[in-house]
């Protein structure tokens, strides 16, 4: 029984350049962080009598870790929703709560100092503009606050488009890519390559919408699929401003996405946008609290002309909270007496800076003043921004322990390939030399059986 | 376990960004001197800085209005002291002309000195200070006597309070100090300058006693005002006082420590350095150098 020695060194070679082949494939996508490591899977080739007879190639593999992809994509969409959540709310915090310190409860305060000096000298014309001008001040700030919060909200909101239509593209590139992963499992094919790629745009539409995906690249979101096999399910959006809704494109209707389920930077750009526009609400409640106050007890009161039943505020006009009461003059300023033709009493204005310590007048903040009210809105709305910043902080500690665990499996250590490298060039010398070595004892024997 | 040089060098990269920004807070907290800036850097700490400074900006409001104040009485308290001597002369010039032996051409004389001061008591009770009339009640922005002693006032008074509920009276009804020209002391002035005209000397010692009681009136008066001027000065001290207590409260709630910062900063930095080592180190693959 003979054996083909060069058969089995040529087996050899073979493995070692698909080795080799790899390893450079490995060194070359080393600063890739979507590529797998790969690797060659070999098999004895057996001869009839069972001794070895070569190495038969099975196929290139690529190193998988599908546990810690899924954990990946999860933290990375907790990481960019609170990322999203985060960069608005703080953009929010510093409109209600400036750290130049100008903000509405300061605003408020020189109000009631106002009414308070007024109280001593309440027909000092001076003393009585700066009572319309720290009401005016007051109206005004609360116009900015609320005008401001609104279109930091809107703007958030205005990303979606965008961000939808990325989306969009990315979902139509993993249902292509789906498409020739197919193809080249059917065709025995090696489809490492697409697989990287695939698992890279859905980590992307992780960070986007909070999509995940399972082991045949369909993706959902909340349930609703975004991608089923070679097929891209559009998004879209519907409604406006905070009543805006997502919604998947099915071949019969469309299927809503509930705003809950929504994750990544997509779900942190709905929340933030809610959680202004909450603010605002409150913002505007506090406002309107406190120009209410001031008009029942103001409206109780005589101008120096005589007039009275005049409100210091305007409530609820169009697009704003509050706004001072155009008619307002230093002469019908109603706020110092209790009755007319007395300029000299200023009990109304007692009165009137009296509401600072009024523990009553915003029911949605029993038992606290105006000034603490408005603080305790402040403070809520910073526990808001706190949570926000550390659970983006805490999603990208675990993202990059993760990362490195799962680095540790599919990434490429540029050591082990160099150690590879120098495994498969000896291989490959030494089965060159077998086959050399094979093809010397054929042409020995041949010059022998021609002598 | 396989370290890829992707992590290593990405890990560097987090680690240097991370110690960058915390720089960056350190130095934010150094240049400001605050640990707490905004709401969400310690939001119960922030909320309790807030009050404190409403607080104070109350207090400090309260603090001016009481100087303003102790001004006004103080030109109140002044004026009365120029009535009480105006009111002793008066006096004197009424136990001169009670004397039975003075001419008729002495009694126009000391009738003159009468309408003078009558003319200067009816000048105080129309005293303003800042365009308002201080002995007319409420009725501030209207001269309270005319020339003959007519209260033109009310019997009304204002008060000041403060944010801590203390009231001072600022204003007061003139006729109750000096009357009007039916009663008090300018009926006892004007009684006087027609007595003497009159030389009417039962007629002017008469008036004596008159004006003893308005003598009094005005100490009571006087008496009235140094204790609000005393009310006052307890609402400056208190003021100063409880704004150094805000001051320093708010501080233990919002104020960096300075030291402990600096330490913080240095640490930070030298870890910023070693990790800038560590990415010179990371770049020097040992096994490439080797196998080269």
């Amino acid at each position: 029984m003979s054996v083909d020695l060069a058969a089995v060194g040529i087996s050899g070679i073979y493995a070692a350049e698909a080795e080799l082949a790899a390893t450079e494939s490995n060194i070359t996508n080393a600063s890739n962080p979507n590529y797998s490591v790969e690797s060659v899977n070999l098999a004895a080739r057996p001869s009839p009598t069972g001794a070895g007879a070569g190495v038969n190639i099975l196929q290139t593999v690529r190193a998988q870790a599908p546990f810690l992809n899924d954990e990946i994509n999860t933290t990375q969409a907790t990481q960019s929703y609170n990322q999203s959540l985060s960069q608005v709310t703080t953009l929010a915090q510093q409109i209600i709560a400036p750290t130049s310190g100008n903000d509405l409860t300061s605003s408020l305060q020189s109000l009631f100092n106002a009414f308070t000096n007024l109280s001593a000298t309440p027909q000092d014309p001076t003393v009585r503009a700066t009572v319309i001008n720290a009401a005016s001040n007051f109206a005004q700030l609360a116009q900015s606050t609320s005008t401001s919060l609104q279109s930091t909200a809107s703007n958030e909101l205005s990303q979606l488009p965008t961000l939808v239509q990325q989306v969009n593209e990315i979902s139509g590139q993993i249902a292509t890519l789906n498409g020739q992963i197919g193809a080249a499992q059917a065709g025995d094919q090696a489809a490492a390559a697409l697989q990287d790629q695939r698992d890279g745009l859905v980590n992307q539409l992780a960070t986007l919408i909070g999509a995940g995906a399972d082991s045949n690249g369909n993706v959902s979101v909340g349930g609703v699929p975004l991608v089923e096999g070679g097929n891209a399910l559009p998004l879209s959006t519907t409604g406006a401003g905070t009543s805006i809704q997502l919604q998947v494109s099915l071949p019969a209707g469309t299927l809503p996405i509930q705003m809950d389920q929504v994750g990544g930077q997509i779900g942190g750009v709905l929340a933030g946008a809610s959680a202004v526009t909450n603010l605002m609400s409150q913002v505007n409640n506090f406002a309107t609290a406190a120009a209410d106050a001031f008009n029942q007890q103001s409206q109780a009161g005589f101008g120096l002309d005589g007039s009275t039943n005049n409100a210091i505020f305007v409530v609820g006009g169009a697009n704003n909270p509050i706004a001072i009461n155009p008619a307002l003059t230093v002469q019908n300023l109603p706020a110092a007496a209790s009755a007319a033709g007395v300029p000299g009493d200023g009990s109304n204005a007692t009165a009137l800076a009296a509401l600072a310590n009024n523990p009553n007048l915003i029911g949605s903040f029993p038992n606290q003043t105006l000034g603490q009210a408005y603080t305790q809105i402040e403070s809520n709305f910073g526990i808001t921004v706190q949570n926000a910043t550390n659970s983006e902080q805490q999603a990208s500690s675990s993202l990059q322990s993760l990362t490195s665990l799962k680095g540790s499996i599919t990434g490429v250590s540029i050591n082990d390939q160099l150690t590879n490298l120098v495994e498969y060039q000896n291989m490959l010398q030494a089965t060159g030399r077998a086959v050399q070595a094979a093809n010397d004892m054929t042409t020995f024997l041949i010059q022998e059986l021609n002598q | 376990m396989s370290i890829p040089d992707i992590s290593l060098f990405s890990q560097l990269s987090s680690s240097l960004d991370d110690t960058l920004s915390n720089i960056q807070t350190v130095e934010q907290q150094l240049g400001t001197g605050k640990s707490v800036i905004e709401p969400s850097d310690n939001p119960v700490a922030y909320a309790g800085a807030q009050l404190l400074t409403t607080q104070q900006s109350a207090v400090n409001n309260d603090l001016s209005l009481a100087q303003q104040s102790q001004g006004r009485l103080t030109t109140l308290d002044n004026t009365l002291a120029t009535v009480t001597n105006e009111i002793d002369a008066a006096s004197a010039t009424a136990t001169q002309g009670a004397d039975g032996s003075l001419s008729t051409a002495q009694m126009q004389t000391l009738a003159t000195q009468a309408q003078s001061i009558l003319t200067q008591v009816i000048g105080a009770g129309n005293t303003q200070y800042e365009g308002a009339y201080l002995f007319a009640g409420s009725q501030v922005l209207t001269p309270p006597y005319n020339a003959t002693g007519t209260y033109a006032g009310d019997s009304a008074t204002n008060s000041v309070t403060f944010s801590d509920g203390t009231q001072v009276q600022m204003s007061f009804d003139g006729q109750s100090v000096f009357g009007d020209n039916t009663n008090g002391l300018i009926s006892a002035l004007t009684s006087l300058v027609s007595n003497l005209n009159s030389g009417n000397h039962a007629g002017v010692s008469a008036t004596l006693p008159q004006l003893q009681t308005a003598l009094q009136t005005l100490a009571e008066t006087r008496s009235s005002i140094g204790s609000n001027l005393d009310t006052l000065s307890n609402v400056v001290t208190n003021s100063n006082n409880k704004i150094v207590t805000y001051q320093t409260t708010e501080s233990n709630l919002v104020d960096a420590d300075v030291a402990q910062e600096a330490m913080q900063e240095q640490e930070t930095t030298l870890q910023q350095q070693a990790l800038v080592q560590l990415g010179s180190t990371l770049g020097k693959i040992p096994l490439l150098n080797i196998l080269a």
